[in-house]
């Protein structure tokens, strides 16, 4: 080898001895810095063997020379994903000014702290997540609904108006808008921003608000029609955040699972729910509470094979779960194996004997069989152990009607007015029997309760009003 | 003060090691050498797991007092008043499933004779005595929901069980067919001298804030403070040191806020966001208002524990637990106090008399499934008067407890607790109704 050679030769491997050492300074630069953030491990004692293993191993690569900050990462992400929000927390500090440019673990923070609502720091984090990736839609909603909490309006305004430039009519972002329209006595500001929610999203958003402004501004009926629509919607759901969402990927914690697969379902991803939630049962078998959950999502997939086999395990693992037996039992009656069904629910029975469920759902069987006696029997049983629902009253009450018992229907029907005063079938019913009976001032009462009761159809309203003209000659 | 969330920051030797200098620049070339040169990779040594958080305490040992269980109760209130006048601290409760108000007379020291003050009230949540007619008796207010599960229809009413003075009660309805009442509170509010309410109407999907101004002997008229559904409680107190009472209450539902109304006299008010959550399953579940940090403002405390959502069944959440709301001259400042799966029902009361006001809270539904988890029903945060709260565990057993009190309820003159039970999912088991938390004698 010449002179020249040998010297090339030699500044190369000067070069590779330099750079690996510049890698390796680096690296265990990087690595210390990462020690310093790791939090302690958390009490894993009562957590399912799989999620325990997988957050000492994401624990063991943030610990490594090679690769920690990507360790850390992953350690963050499966603290969060599975409620480890305080050790999260501590991973996305560390992340934040390790990455200081990436706006991940700024909003990602930002929704654990405004979720144990530390409303001011998590704000500060959405500031500067909206100035490194503008686009992300669910940071610039999350800035304006944390700036309204704030009681900074014009600012959350300007957020909100941020996120309907990303993404027009924006739901959250025009219900954000009509919220602090609302705030600031805007009314009829507020109106079409509402309307438009309501309209855009089947009233799963805005429901709420635009029936008290509707109110306000005295349109009752269209105040009316909204609250009839429902005994109680709750509809309300999150804004989509893929950031935060795609956490579910790293969740192998059951009860967690359970909850997002609820939230999913519920926003029509059957499929995703299922997934989640047969994720759960893997983690945890024995846990009667997601396995019920999946019981009755698969039900309602259709996958009847699925759901017996779930719901029987249900009254394996919990046999004083009454829901167990009664939805195991109504499947069985649903798939034609009466006898099975019947079994079933005789021997939830036998486990719950306190169960008013399981009670109302066997008078329901006598019934359906001819065997009137002992479904009277069985309603009262029901009623006793549960008389706060309306239920077994109402059904008590039409068999007695039925078999021309009248007294004992109508008492019926005012106990199920006492477990619920708003009930519109008793409500109507009782105010029809004042009607044809010719008492006046009991029917101009219970014509009045059901007035308020937007739950009655208005073609029931009218019947009844009608009813009143006819018997007492004048308008109620 | 303890920061508001419990994270220290970086120490300074994070951000020093990321700008090391020259030497050691060259000592970190230097090893880099040896270790690539022997293929060793340096790894940090795997932290040991957190202990426990929280203490036990055996400070109480419960004793039910009352009635036996007959179904598995739905105690949704109880408060602490000396009904009767006679000295002895007396307990009122709300059972929801069977529409009655009952009263426990301390007949003497820790003895309990169970009475029904009135029945047929529709789902009573919420049980409150004051003396609205100026008579010198206490009276009994009640706040129903005629309906505890969740129903959006107008079916709330306001109870007021007048006293004839030897504790013989008659129920006036002072308002009915609103939404669902979830608390009453009395105060003279427009400065007339008589006694006004301030009410907490959760409804459902529609629901409010609102004060019922004195019209006559048994007579309101309902003024709107607030239209949100959701609305837990109500507090009353003097928050500006103006001498006029003010309004603050907690919303839940997707709201999770706490809002104030500023009291400006003649029975107008003006309102305030004080805190809110962007967290739509925060799980608000109960306030109080207490002046923690003793500075003489009134401050707010409240617990965030409702579990009940998309699941099964009802559970816990991460940030489950308590918090103030600390009153100073530039506003309210948010603290936390502690993490408890399940929290309701917060209290303030100096438990071991050390002159610093602790915070309590009972917990409910934190755990359905596993009856081995060791699930908490009653905590204790003790304050080291530095408004540091240590989290103590006072109990595990009953469970699902949703509304606790404080007094004397054993003639010792220090406080005791008692608590009720709201049961709901099976397995019923470790039930109780009412139990009352004495103290334990000391070793």
């Amino acid at each position: 080898m010449s002179r020249r050679a040998k010297l090339i030769a030699l500044a190369c491997a000067a070069l590779v001895l330099a750079g690996s050492g510049l890698g390796w300074w680096w690296t265990a630069g990087n690595q210390a810095r990462v020690a310093e953030i790791l939090p302690a491990l958390p009490d894993l004692t009562q957590a399912p063997a799989v999620l325990r293993d997988r957050v000492v191993q994401a624990d063991a690569r943030a610990r490594r020379q090679i690769g920690a900050i990507k360790g850390l990462a992953e350690l963050a992400r499966v603290y969060h994903a599975n409620g480890f929000l305080e050790e999260a927390s501590r991973c996305y500090t560390g992340l934040e000014q390790l990455q200081p440019d990436e706006p991940r673990w700024l909003h990602l923070h930002a929704t654990i702290l405004a979720g144990y609502g530390d409303i001011e720091p998590a704000l500060a984090r959405w500031q500067k997540v909206r100035t490194l990736a503008p686009d992300y839609l669910a940071a610039q909603l999350r800035s304006g609904d944390s700036l309204l909490k704030a009681n900074r309006p014009r600012e959350a305004a300007a957020a909100y108006e941020a996120a309907l430039k990303l993404e027009p009519n924006n739901p959250y972002a025009l219900l954000g808008l009509a919220r602090l329209d609302v705030e600031a006595q805007r009314w009829e500001q507020a109106r079409p921003r509402l309307e438009k929610v309501v309209s855009q999203t089947n009233y799963t958003l805005g429901y709420d608000l635009i029936v008290s402004l509707y109110e306000r501004l005295g349109l009752n009926q269209r105040a009316t029609e909204i609250r009839s629509m429902a005994k109680a919607s709750g509809a309300y759901r999150d804004p989509v955040d893929p950031w935060l969402d795609a956490l579910i990927d790293d969740c192998l914690e059951p009860y967690r699972l359970s909850l997002a697969a609820g939230t999913i379902a519920r926003n029509g991803d059957q499929a995703t729910a299922r997934r989640l939630l047969e994720r759960a049962v893997e983690v945890a078998p024995e846990d009667v509470s997601v396995i019920f959950q999946l019981a009755t999502l698969l039900v309602a997939q259709g996958d009847q094979a699925g759901a017996f086999w779930h719901l029987r395990r249900c009254t394996e693992l919990a046999p004083y779960f009454s829901d167990g037996w009664a939805h195991l039992s109504a499947l069985q009656a649903a798939l034609g194996d009466t006898a099975a069904s019947e079994r079933t629910l005789a021997e939830g029975l036998r486990r719950c004997p306190q169960s008013p469920g399981l009670h109302l759902q066997y008078a329901r069987n006598l019934q359906r069989a001819g065997n009137l006696g002992e479904a009277v029997a069985e309603f009262q049983n029901s009623i006793r152990l549960r008389p706060n629902e309306p239920d077994a009253f109402l059904e008590l009450g039409e068999l007695y009607l039925r078999q021309g018992r009248t007294s004992e229907g109508l008492a019926e029907m005012e106990r199920a007015l006492v477990a619920e005063p708003g009930n519109p079938t008793a409500l109507g019913l009782l105010a029809m029997n004042a009607i044809m009976g010719g008492n006046e001032d009991e029917a101009r009462r219970r014509l009045a309760a059901a007035r308020i009761q937007p739950r009655i159809p208005r073609e029931q309203m009218q019947q009844l009003t009608g009813a009143f003209h006819k018997k007492f000659g004048h308008a109620p | 003060m303890r920061p508001s969330f419990p994270f220290q920051p970086f120490s300074a030797s994070v951000i020093r090691s990321a700008n090391a200098g020259p030497a050691g620049r060259v000592f970190a070339l230097l090893a880099a050498t040896v270790v690539l040169s022997t293929g060793c990779e340096r790894r940090n040594p795997m932290p040991t797991a957190k202990p426990a958080a929280a203490a036990v305490s055996t400070l109480f040992s419960p004793q039910s007092v009352g009635g036996a269980i007959g179904r598995p109760p739905w105690i949704a209130h109880l408060t602490a008043a000396d009904l009767d006048r006679d000295g002895r601290m007396d307990l009122l409760f709300c059972e929801a499933q069977d529409n009655e108000v009952r009263w426990l007379r301390q007949t003497a020291p820790g003895v309990f004779e169970e009475r029904l003050l009135a029945k047929d009230l529709k789902a009573p949540v919420h049980v409150e005595a004051a003396d609205m007619d100026g008579d010198g008796d206490l009276d009994v207010l009640v706040g129903s929901m005629s309906v505890v599960f969740p129903d959006n229809d107008r079916i709330g009413t306001v109870f007021i069980l007048e006293n004839d003075g030897h504790q013989n009660f008659t129920p006036h309805v002072v308002l009915e067919n609103t939404s669902r009442v979830t608390d009453v509170r009395a105060a003279d509010l427009n400065g007339d001298g008589r006694m006004d309410l301030a009410l907490a109407q959760f409804g459902y999907d529609q629901g409010e804030v609102s004060w019922l101004e004195r019209t006559g002997p048994w007579q309101f008229t309902r003024h709107v403070l607030l239209e949100l559904s959701g609305a837990i409680n109500v507090g009353i107190a003097d928050f500006n040191g103006d001498y006029k009472p003010d309004i603050v209450a907690l919303i839940s539902q997707q709201w999770e806020e706490v809002h104030y109304f500023q009291n400006q006299g003649d029975g107008r008010f003006s309102s305030q966001r004080l805190w809110g959550s962007t967290n739509e399953d925060y799980g608000s579940s109960g306030l109080i208002v207490s002046d923690l940090n003793r500075d003489s403002r009134p401050d707010v405390v409240f617990t965030n524990g409702d579990g009940f959502g998309p699941a099964a069944t009802p559970g816990p959440r991460p940030w489950h637990g308590v918090q103030w709301l600390e009153n100073t001259s530039g506003g309210f400042r948010y603290h936390r106090i502690g993490n408890l799966p399940g929290a309701y029902s917060p209290q303030a009361v100096d438990l071991d008399g050390d002159g610093a006001i602790d915070v309590v809270t009972v917990a409910a539904y934190a755990d359905w499934n596993n009856r081995n988890r060791d699930v908490i029903s009653l905590m204790w945060f003790r304050n080291d008067g530095h408004m540091n709260f240590e989290p103590i565990i006072l109990a595990r057993t009953p469970k699902d407890l949703i509304t606790l009190t404080v007094g004397d309820f054993d003639g010792t003159g220090r406080p005791s607790l008692a608590t009720g039970g709201f049961y709901i999912y099976p397995p019923f088991d470790a039930l109780s109704r009412i139990t009352v938390w004495r103290r334990s004698p000391s070793p």
